[in-house]
């Protein structure tokens, strides 16, 4: 980041065809995902779904959104960003994930101390 | 070329910054953390999903059948078609190109209605057999926690509704200003920042479409 841009000079103008090819490539994968998930391999869809999805999330930030012309202060900004959604989904599920250690697994309560119930009826318990 | 460009309006770079190309990455380092900020915020939203995931997999999968996956995909065309729009619409003001920003981000508006008009016949559906958030279910379903996904749904799409709404608005406001001729080579932050919002739109339905429609 040490050379310094002139006025103007930064604006990379990309070639409509990068567009058109990323447009295609996120088409094809759209159709793929919608394949695959047409078979049942067990939780090997979801993680295709995923991988999948990534794709396709890269191939929007890198072209579409520019971050491959961009200064890479905007990357660190967006990476940074997932790091902390990974730390985010990574200490909540090494609380979810092991509680069946702990506690015992009842019907469908997996093992929640306080069972997580779905308020169909809409009254709630009274305290008072 | 020349009679495109008659009623220009040259854009000021406010005083505060050196030159233009200061004013414009700061504009899109702001862009960019506004949106580091809302895919935290959607962030939490993909964590509760997944817990529930983890907690009701049988749910998880009955729930998703209820779901049509044909309108989910054609969702998915309209706004991956839309993002390409987008981006050609920056383009065109990027080089000078006025009618054809115009008719870009007209046809990113109309996907973006399409879009909408989609989610409205998915949701009038949703409230027909009463799959709503818990405390407003009244479908009928196998597992007791059904109404949980449906939570979810609502409060999911809805926000990214609520978004695509928003881009609306947005992208209406860039072709008045358009109109006007404020628009060109020299300037055209709010295009581009408008721009990278849509695109992170479309970033949160990528993975709204399988982990709700096509993973059970």
């Amino acid at each position: 980041m040490e050379k310094h841009s002139e006025s103007h000079s930064h604006h990379v103008i990309v070639p409509v065809k990068s567009y058109v090819a990323t447009f295609c490539a996120l088409l094809v994968l759209t159709f793929i995902t919608v394949l695959v998930s047409r078979f049942d391999f067990g939780s090997l869809n979801l993680t295709i779904a995923l991988v999948v999805a990534f794709c396709k999330a890269s191939l929007v930030v890198w072209i579409f959104m520019g971050l491959k012309w961009d200064r890479g202060f905007n990357l660190v900004a967006f990476v940074g960003s997932i790091l902390f959604l990974i730390i985010f989904i990574g200490l909540t599920f090494s609380d979810i994930a092991f509680r069946h250690y702990r506690d015992s697994v009842e019907g469908e309560q997996f093992g929640l101390s306080r069972p997580v119930k779905a308020i169909t009826s809409g009254h709630h318990e009274q305290s008072h | 070329m020349s009679n495109q460009l008659e009623n220009t309006v040259q854009h000021h770079v406010a005083h505060h910054f050196d030159t233009a190309e200061q004013e414009f990455t700061t504009a899109k380092l702001g862009m960019w953390i506004f949106l580091v900020q809302e895919l935290l915020f959607f962030g939490a939203l993909f964590v509760a999903f997944f817990v529930f995931k983890y907690l009701y997999p049988q749910m998880y999968i009955e729930a998703h059948h209820h779901l049509s996956w044909k309108m989910g995909a054609l969702n998915t065309v309209f706004l991956i078609t839309s993002s390409f729009t987008m981006v050609m619409g920056v383009r065109s003001a990027q080089t000078n190109q006025r009618r054809a920003t115009m008719n870009y981000l007209f046809a990113t508006m109309m996907l973006a209605f399409c879009f909408l008009v989609v989610k409205y016949f998915e949701y009038a559906e949703k409230f027909h057999h009463g799959f709503l958030p818990p405390h407003f279910f009244s479908g009928e379903g196998v597992h007791q926690s059904l109404p949980i996904f449906f939570g979810l749904y609502f409060v999911m799409t809805g926000l990214h509704g609520i978004h695509v709404l928003i881009g609306i608005g947005l992208i209406a406001w860039l072709m008045y200003r358009s109109s006007k001729g404020e628009f060109n080579s020299e300037f055209y932050t709010p295009v581009e920042m408008v721009g990278l919002y849509w695109h992170f739109v479309d970033l949160v339905w990528i993975f709204l479409f399988p982990l709700f429609y096509l993973v059970g």
